[in-house]
């Protein structure tokens, strides 16, 4: 047994050799290390969603503009100007003379087009090609009903300026351009591995990679780590500090919040929600609660009795204290949820309220009851909510059922599903009530409210309302931007008034900094970009 | 002895292809696919996905694809990973899982075998009770509770071992390894000293002692040949176990071995990585099985009497 023992003691002793952690490392060579949530399912800005290949990729790649680290309009990009129509339907973007690939190639207005050529190849099959739908034939070009791109409104007059023609005058456009999706790539390199459809090609492994962003590729370890180190051909290379980001895709959020405390990490993807409420309590100096562009809300499927009559949803909105739930339960900083669209991003504040009174909920109940021919509340049918494997769905849930119960007497059951189960019964309409969640893809609250139109695939509760249809519609039309927010602030209380969806809260995103990291700032939409961030010691 | 060899081969080969059609038809039964995402995409587009992956072709197709595929070594695309084969996955996690497997074997047989002998040779002593208790405790304490202890005190209390990786900080393999090999050295250590206890009894290691052999060469070189035989056999089982079970202490250390593929290919519908995942490990428990049944035929033979 002394034996064992004392081989162990020399492993252990052999362990403590190097002292120094990662984080102290990192700030003598200016590397920083990122929990990055799961392993990325690829850096090909064409064809992955999610956002852990989005913190990927906006260090290595950068579309025709930035946005801004500091949240609002976007900044210039590979575009270093443009000029806009007075109809809001043309962009004329001019390209920075000195904007090169990571290989040392021009990056030219040609490599535009032929990347958004190639989003849009219906045989490529990208999940984003409705980002670029905006752009004159290029829903016609994606979904086959034309094959020629020449038609699609994107087009070089010269080597280093793009020609982009719009169906409407979309004033969130160049927000769009901030997307991945929408994001150039290098042509020689993809067509080196594979056809422009090849979803299997090799142009991103490191070595084979070319792209123009601040940093570039050095090394992918599946499942372990990624690097990426400055390109100093970026055309902004002067002011990126950092030499290194090094990526690791940890998807236990434990192990990461181990990880921090050890410091083996900068940053991390976010908290364990059960320390949340400790952590904001005893003042953790490292925790962070930033406003994001999101809200968590329950889905009700309105072609099911008794869910198709609005008094019924009204009822069961209004009986949800969300203050109390965002206070008591989540715990994390989350803001109780009054509209669909997150008040405040992108200077727009809907101007919709949800009252919390449980004296109107049962009265509305006992009016939908009348009016549904049903005797008692006794009657009433038992409605189950859908959520999808989660202790935080679950307490959430929970709480929901109890203040239904509690405030108007009606049996709620729970259903726990799979995370794919639930998503098929969700898109197949076999529920009642759904948890769900939007997070906007750019700075406009055009991102959530154009869902809810009638037959939009995220829809999912057999809604569907003309005039609110007609509101975000005349909305994207007009490009006075003070007009359409009233469009969109009208259509966003038609919604509110109807409740397909029922609000419950705006996200926050919450994540632990260390004190090292500098030029971190807080936006709606958790784009961070690398040339902003350095590592300093106060 | 080549006999069994060769017939157990020979049903290794059915056994996997039922294996393989089972899992083929049943991951098809499970609601969702592949490409199903909070963000619900165009019907043309999941359209256009489909037809990138086959996925639009008659199932029975798709089987016999499949098929014809694995008996020459091609796994498919992964559907999770694009510009990933599942061949070229398993190959990466595989190496590493192996290892991690190794040191925690190692450990395993170490601690479990010398605590097992032991006990059995002090029985109803301190030396019987104390190991065993610990056994006990290491049977019943699951990894994924071992394993933050084991961090929360050496990583993050006495700051000598990292926290997570591996191959990355100096000593980041201890941990695991320790996490993983002490479920299974308890069950060693149970395995053994019941074994032990059997042979201390029989008659032959009286005739031993009575030919005034030491103690030492008794137990080492008579005792243990009979006593270790149901470690022997536990063996097969324990090292298939040890690699397809890793998932809890890959993902508590992010260790990208293979245990993380495999269960995560599952909530994520990847069709291709679920089937030659399972193809893969069936294959790792049919082959172990049949080394330690090898082994326990070379050192028991009554066994091989009963050929």
């Amino acid at each position: 047994m002394k034996k064992i023992t004392s081989i162990f003691l020399v492993a252990i002793l052999y362990g403590c050799g190097s002292t120094v952690s990662p984080v102290d490392q990192g700030l003598i060579d200016q590397v920083m290390h990122i929990g990055n949530g799961s392993e990325p399912q690829g850096l090909d800005p064409h064809i992955v969603t999610g956002v852990p290949e989005h913190h990927l990729l906006i260090t290595m790649c950068e579309g025709l503009t930035i946005s801004n680290p500091e949240g609002g309009a976007n900044l210039p990009g590979m575009a270093e100007s443009w000029e806009i129509s007075e109809d809001g339907k043309t962009y004329i973007f001019n390209i920075r003379k000195d904007a090169k690939w990571s290989n040392g190639d021009d990056f030219l207005a040609e490599d535009m087009v032929w990347s958004w050529m190639r989003v849009l190849t219906p045989s490529l099959g990208s999940q984003y090609p409705d980002m670029l739908y905006y752009v004159v034939g290029a829903e016609e070009f994606n979904t086959g009903v034309i094959t020629d791109f020449s038609k699609v409104g994107v087009k070089a007059i010269d080597a280093k300026t793009l020609e982009v023609k719009l169906k409407n005058p979309t004033p969130f456009f160049l927000g769009l351009l901030s997307h991945y999706s929408t994001w150039p790539v290098h042509k020689e390199t993809v067509l080196e591995f594979g056809e422009i459809d090849d979803r299997q090609g090799l142009w991103t492994r490191p070595g084979n990679f070319v792209c123009n962003g601040p940093m570039n590729l050095k090394s992918w370890e599946l499942n372990k780590k990624i690097i990426v180190e400055k390109n100093p051909l970026y055309w902004d290379a002067d002011k990126v500090r950092l030499n290194q980001m090094h990526f690791y895709p940890v998807s236990d959020i434990n192990t990461e919040e181990r990880m921090f405390r050890a410091g083996q990490l900068h940053l991390t993807s976010t908290v364990p929600s059960q320390k949340c409420g400790v952590w904001r309590e005893e003042g953790n100096p490292n925790l962070r609660i930033d406003p994001y562009m999101g809200t968590y809300y329950y889905r009700a499927n309105v072609n099911v009795e008794p869910l198709n009559n609005v008094k019924v949803r009204k009822a069961l909105t209004y009986s949800i204290d969300r203050e109390k739930l965002t206070e008591k339960v989540t715990q994390c900083g989350q803001i109780p949820a009054y509209s669909f669209t997150p008040p405040g991003a992108a200077g727009y504040n809907p101007d919709t309220e949800i009252p919390y009174d449980p004296e109107l909920a049962r009265q509305l109940l006992s009016e939908a009851l009348e009016e549904e021919g049903i005797s008692g509340i006794e009657d009433f049918p038992v409605l189950q909510i859908l959520y999808n494997t989660s202790e935080d769905h679950r307490k959430i849930a929970l709480t929901i059922q109890q203040m239904w119960q509690q405030n108007l007497g009606i049996n709620v059951e729970l259903e726990n599903m799979d995370w794919k189960v639930y998503l098929s019964r969700q898109n197949s309409m076999d529920y009642q009530i759904s948890r769900a969640g939007w997070i906007g893809d750019y700075e406009d609250p055009n991102t959530f409210l154009d869902i809810m139109r009638t037959g939009r695939g995220n829809n999912r509760t057999g809604w569907s309302n003309q005039e609110f249809d007609e509101l975000v519609g005349k909305a994207n039309a007009t490009a006075d931007q003070e007009e359409r927010y009233r469009f969109l602030g009208e259509a966003e209380k038609i919604l509110i008034d109807e409740l397909p969806i029922i609000p419950v809260y705006t996200y926050v995103r919450s994540y632990q900094l260390s004190s090292d990291v500098k030029g971190y700032s807080p936006n709606y939409l958790d784009h961070h970009h690398p040339k902003t961030l350095y590592l300093e010691r106060d | 002895m080549l006999n069994v060899l060769i017939r157990r081969i020979l049903i290794a080969i059915p056994v996997l292809i039922v294996v393989a059609s089972l899992t083929f038809f049943f991951i098809r039964l499970a609601p969702g696919g592949p490409f199903d995402a909070d963000k619900v995409v165009s019907p043309q587009v999941m359209k256009n996905l489909n037809a990138a992956y086959n996925l639009d072709a008659p199932l029975h197709e798709q089987y016999f694809d499949y098929m014809s595929g694995v008996v020459v070594g091609d796994f498919g695309p992964s559907f999770r990973y694009p510009g990933r084969s599942v061949s070229e996955m398993i190959y990466t996690g595989l190496p590493i899982t192996f290892e991690l497997a190794f040191y925690a074997l190692m450990i395993a047989v170490a601690l479990g075998i010398f605590s097992g002998v032991l006990a059995a040779l002090k029985r109803n002593t301190f030396l019987d009770y104390f190991p065993m208790a610990i056994a006990m405790l290491g049977i019943c304490v699951p990894t994924f509770l071992m394993g933050p202890i084991l961090v929360l005190v050496f990583g993050i209390n006495l700051e000598v071992l990292p926290v997570s990786g591996w191959d990355t900080l100096s000593g980041d393999k201890l941990l695991p390894s320790i996490t993983l090999g002490f479920a299974y050295a308890a069950y060693i250590a149970r395995l053994s000293r019941g074994g032990m206890l059997e042979v201390l009894g029989q008659d032959f290691i009286r005739t031993a002692r009575a030919k005034g052999l030491s103690e030492f060469s008794i137990v080492t070189r008579h005792a243990m040949q009979g006593g270790l035989l149901p470690v022997v056999s536990f063996m097969g089982p324990a090292i298939a176990g040890l690699l397809g079970g890793s998932f809890v202490v890959e993902t508590i250390f992010q260790i990208p071995g293979l245990g993380r593929f495999y269960v995560e290919a599952a909530f994520n519908r990847d069709y291709t990585m679920i089937l030659g995942t399972t193809i893969f490990f069936s294959a790792m428990i049919i082959f172990f099985n049949l080394l330690s049944d090898l082994a326990v035929l070379l050192l028991n033979p009554r066994a091989r009497e009963n050929l």
